[in-house]
């Protein structure tokens, strides 16, 4: 029974349901929404690093402060390439006479054993005393003429790896009549430091170096082998890829050219810019880390294409820093490129788009081999940068900020009516001209304009102005293109704070209608 | 009280009714009947419906059938076994007022208002039931155990929900928390609904009915419940959440790149995100889809009624009843005069108020078809039905109730009103004052018009 009636009441709610659906209805719908806010200010004129808002209703600066790249300090510290050879012949370390004896050592006259004498090209008249590598590696590669196998164990006692002086043997094979015995092998550095002061007679570019040989089997006939002045042993070092860490002594002279291009004012094209550069200040910085004397040498300083003349091009002394505690206290240095005697600031009002900065970093210009004091610890690398800081105090007449979009046609509003109100908050000390051009697709054109009034951040002055827009389909069906164009004049230089802006609100006020099926 | 004993006990009463009706507070029949017809409606007519429109909106309807027996008294006892069954579809809408007019008004005329949506939501719920228990032949007191299954149910609601634009039009805040239920185990696919999909849920209640009956005046209380228990939703139905706000003054538009070119970070959303349909926002983030609702226990659509009866003559009846339950968001009240002029037909009307509308007239008839049946008919809000006509313009919802009732056989006592009237003993009455039988009203055999 009650599955016979189910359909039954079901029916009635479905035929309740529907009949409310019977006919098309609609009516009119009143929307207020914002539909846009947004703010135009500096940050949107220029990059919010490029400028700091004045404080206490002070004039706002504009700023650059960037890195001058010119110099790789990466190249300075790693060291090239360098292959050193020791040999020990029958004529001094081999004592030649002795017989060979397997298990026994070869005799080697240790007074005459040859430390390890570093000697780089570059820079010039290097004298290192300490040196931490963080990576790197030494090639070794042991000739010998011997008739016997022979076991070979180095020990650097002035190169320390993870606390432990550097030590590797090799195992030779016996010479033949026709070529020598070879071995070789490769040793990791990674971490490695060298105090090359402890070679007897050296304080610096010296490594001590013992070596111990064991004979081996003797491969002669005659089951001996005597030494005679013609044998020798041969060792290659090659050290490859030094990348150092630390380094002490002295970093010899080297000079290094570098230049740098900066660009300045390439965001807005400015018709008739006028600037007021009182109050500007303009410097290079160098933060010099190394414990090494440097003089920089400005060649070049040139805004677009003029060169900038004065006495900033010469020889600036950039003391060296000092170690405390195992960290160095760096020695700065200003250069200040608006001195009198410069034409700096004067090019810099004719709005300059670039500054191309050349010139020399001259590494130890006096010599200071004879005390070894030079020092650099690689995680300090120098910095060197430029500042400029120009008060906004400028003026630009007949700026013209003008941009077009396309609209499509939209048919999402196919009954709307009503307006976009756009509400204009202005705080720019200057009057502000807008036009609107809306270009419909089927011929008509659309304009309208408005005045926003200067506004005054200090004296918490908005200037507000409304522009009404009818949007209704008619307007936004068709699609069309809209141009938009504000219009500057501040009649001569005014004093921004930064704080500045105009802040845009839309609100969509009308009525729409709603249908539904 | 004393019972009117035959030697022949006979079954008790029974009776077969169906029921429907539909009713709001807020929409009238003449606004429904526009939204029928279709067609541009005037914000005229919109400022009439809301100025007549209370804060909190609601629309109920039902639709149902129950089917009541009463065996004859068990052995030599006075206890009869009783039951019921039948089906309901129960429909409850509720609605802020502020809702409506944001739909159909817009929001122009309250802006810096904050328009409220609690309490906004909807209910359908479909019910069989089935019902056991004992009847006592004298006094008519009745204790059953209800099986409540329900077949379907669907729930909707705004817990949470706001919008507010400022005055000027220059700020806008929504919040919305929002939940869906339905008990189907999947979402409906292309194939459409099917039977299968349903997940019914069973609940356990107690029926009865409580008639207390005065010895020295004509009057009569009843206490008439149905289904007081709770119901145990099983998990795994489909289930949505909505749980969102945002606040704005506008989307930004990327000035910067007319005035540059050079590379300025544009920080939130903006008009070209939206151009370029690059927000970020995926639909499917703002609400929660899933088809594993844990289950829940509920209550059953309980029914309560009370009712005081008078009869101030033999031939007049005057009655007082109040009902809740049924998901009605207000205690429902009736007031009325019945008139019983033969011994075949009685007729009245009552002042009904609360529930899920205003206040309206009920007109209800009772026939004596054959000696021991009655036909009984209730119109709730007549000119409700005359849908589409002017007499319907200021009515705001209708309803029927219709039952056959057989009545209770010898040895059972009978209320008063047409029923105790005895067409064949008629004359040897002694009047309803010294015959202490009292008639069950008019269409409360097993269930009552809310």
């Amino acid at each position: 029974m009650m599955q016979t009636r189910f359909p039954l009441i079901w029916s009635a709610l479905a035929a309740a349901l529907l009949w409310g659906c019977a006919n098309p209805v609609s009516w009119e719908h009143d929307i207020h929404v914002p539909v846009l806010d947004d703010r135009v200010t500096w940050a949107d004129v220029v990059s919010d690093t490029l400028y700091e808002p004045g404080v206490d209703g002070g004039p706002a600066h504009f700023v650059l402060v960037d890195t001058l790249d010119g110099w790789d300090w990466g190249e300075w510290v790693t060291l090239p390439d360098t292959t050193i050879s020791v040999r020990y012949d029958g004529e001094g370390v081999l004592e030649n006479g002795v017989p060979v004896q397997e298990g026994m050592p070869v005799a080697l006259s240790e007074d005459d054993v040859p430390v390890l004498e570093i000697s780089l090209s570059q820079p010039e008249g290097v004298e290192l005393t300490e040196l931490t590598l963080t990576s790197g590696s030494m090639e070794l590669e042991v000739q010998h003429s011997l008739r016997c196998f022979v076991d070979l164990l180095y020990t650097f006692p002035s190169v320390m790896v993870e606390g432990e002086p550097l030590e590797f043997g090799l195992q030779l094979p016996p010479a033949t009549d026709d070529a020598p015995g070879v071995a070789a092998d490769v040793v990791d550095l990674s971490g490695a430091s060298f105090d090359f002061t402890q070679a007897d007679g050296f304080d610096s570019n010296a490594l001590e170096v013992n070596v111990v040989a064991v004979a081996g089997e003797v491969t002669t006939p005659e089951g001996v082998y005597f030494i005679d002045a013609t044998d020798s042993l041969v060792l290659n070092l090659t050290f490859e890829a030094l990348q150092l860490e630390e380094l002490a002594g002295y970093f010899g002279q080297f000079t290094e050219s570098a230049s740098a291009d900066v660009p300045l004012l390439d965001t807005v094209p400015l018709p008739e810019p006028i600037i007021d550069l009182e109050g500007t200040t303009a410097a290079l910085h160098f933060s010099n880390t190394i414990g090494a004397d440097l003089r920089l040498f400005l060649d070049t300083l040139q805004f677009d294409e003029t060169l900038v003349e004065g006495d900033l091009i010469a020889g600036h002394d950039i003391p060296r820093a000092v170690w405390v505690n195992d960290e160095p206290q760096p020695s700065p240095w200003s250069l200040d490129l608006g001195s009198p005697g410069s034409s700096f600031l004067d090019l810099l009002e004719t709005f300059p788009r670039s500054l191309h900065v050349a010139g020399r970093m001259q590494l130890n210009p006096v010599n200071t081999s004879e005390y070894l004091i030079d020092r650099w610890d690689v995680a300090y690398p120098p910095t060197f940068w430029y500042e400029l800081r120009v008060p906004l105090k400028l003026g630009v007449n007949g700026l013209v900020l003008r941009d077009t979009f396309d609209l499509a046609g939209l048919d999402e509003f196919p009954a709307f009516d009503g307006f976009l109100h756009l509400d204009f908050e202005n705080t720019f000390p200057v009057e502000v001209t807008g036009t609107i051009d809306f270009a419909r697709l089927d011929g008509a054109l659309y304009q309208d304009s408005l005045v926003i009034p200067a506004g005054s951040v200090p004296l918490g002055i908005l200037g507000e102005s409304t522009l009404s827009i009818p949007v209704n389909a008619d307007m936004l069906l068709p699609g069309g293109e809209v141009a938009v164009e504000l219009r500057v004049n501040t009649t001569g230089p005014q004093p921004f704070t930064g704080h500045e802006g105009v802040r845009v609100q839309g609100r969509l006020e009308g009525t729409q209608l709603i249908e539904v099926e | 009280m004393a019972s009117d004993v035959s030697s022949t006990l006979e079954r008790g009463g029974a009776s077969f009714e169906v029921w429907a009706n539909q009713r709001s507070n807020a929409l009238s029949s003449d606004v429904l009947y526009t939204f029928q017809q279709g067609g541009f409606l005037s914000r005229e007519f919109l400022q009439t419906m809301l100025e007549d429109h209370p804060l909190l909106g609601g629309m109920g309807g039902q639709v149902g059938w129950s089917n009541r027996f009463s065996t004859r008294p068990l052995g030599r006892g006075p206890w009869a076994l009783t039951g019921s069954f039948g089906s309901e579809v129960l429909v409850s809408a509720l609605w802020r007022r502020e809702l409506v007019e944001l739909a159909f008004v817009g929001n122009a005329g309250h802006t810096g208002r904050i328009d409220v949506f609690n309490g906004t939501g909807m209910r359908v719920g479909a019910f069989n039931r089935l019902s056991l228990g004992m009847e006592h032949k004298d006094t008519r007191q009745r204790l059953e155990i209800s099986l409540v299954q329900r077949l379907a149910g669907v729930e909707w609601g705004i817990p949470n929900g706001s919008f507010w634009v400022s005055e000027g039009a220059d700020s806008m805040a929504v919040n919305m928390q929002a939940y869906g239920l339905a008990s189907l185990d999947q979402f409906p696919d292309t194939n459409g609904f099917m039977m299968s999909q349903l997940i019914p849920s069973y609940g356990v209640g107690i029926s009865g009915s409580l008639p207390l009956t005065s010895e020295l005046f004509p009057l009569q209380f009843l206490v008439d419940f149905q289904d007081v228990g709770v119901m145990w939703e099983r998990g795994g139905g489909v289930i949505a959440a909505v749980d969102t706000g945002f606040a704005t003054t506008g989307l930004a538009v990327p000035f910067s790149q007319y005035f540059s070119e050079s590379a300025v970070t544009e920080e939130g959303l903006t008009w070209q995100d939206v151009v370029d349909g690059t927000t970020g926002i995926a639909p499917d983030s703002l609400y929660l889809l899933s088809d594993s609702a844990a289950g829940r226990v509920l209550m059953l659509p309980t029914k309560i009624q009370g009712q005081l009866t008078w009869w101030p003559s033999p031939d007049v009846q005057i009655r007082a009843q109040a009902s809740a339950g049924a998901w009605m968001p207000q205690p429902q009240f009736t007031f009325g005069v019945g008139w019983i002029p033969t011994q075949r037909v009685a007729f009245g009307v009552d002042y009904r108020t609360g529930g899920w509308g205003r206040g309206r007239p009920v007109t209800w008839l009772d026939v004596r078809v054959t000696k021991k049946r009655i036909v009984s008919i209730e119109i709730d809000d007549p000119l409700g039905w005359m849908w589409g006509t002017e007499s319907a313009t200021h009515t705001y919802g209708r309803g029927v109730r219709i039952s056959l009732r057989r009545l209770p056989g010898s040895g059972w006592t009978r209320f008063m009103g047409l029923p105790r009237k005895d067409l064949k003993h008629h004359a040897s009455d002694k009047g309803i004052f010294g015959v202490p039988v009292v008639s069950v009203p008019q269409h409360s055999t097993s269930s009552f018009s809310p």
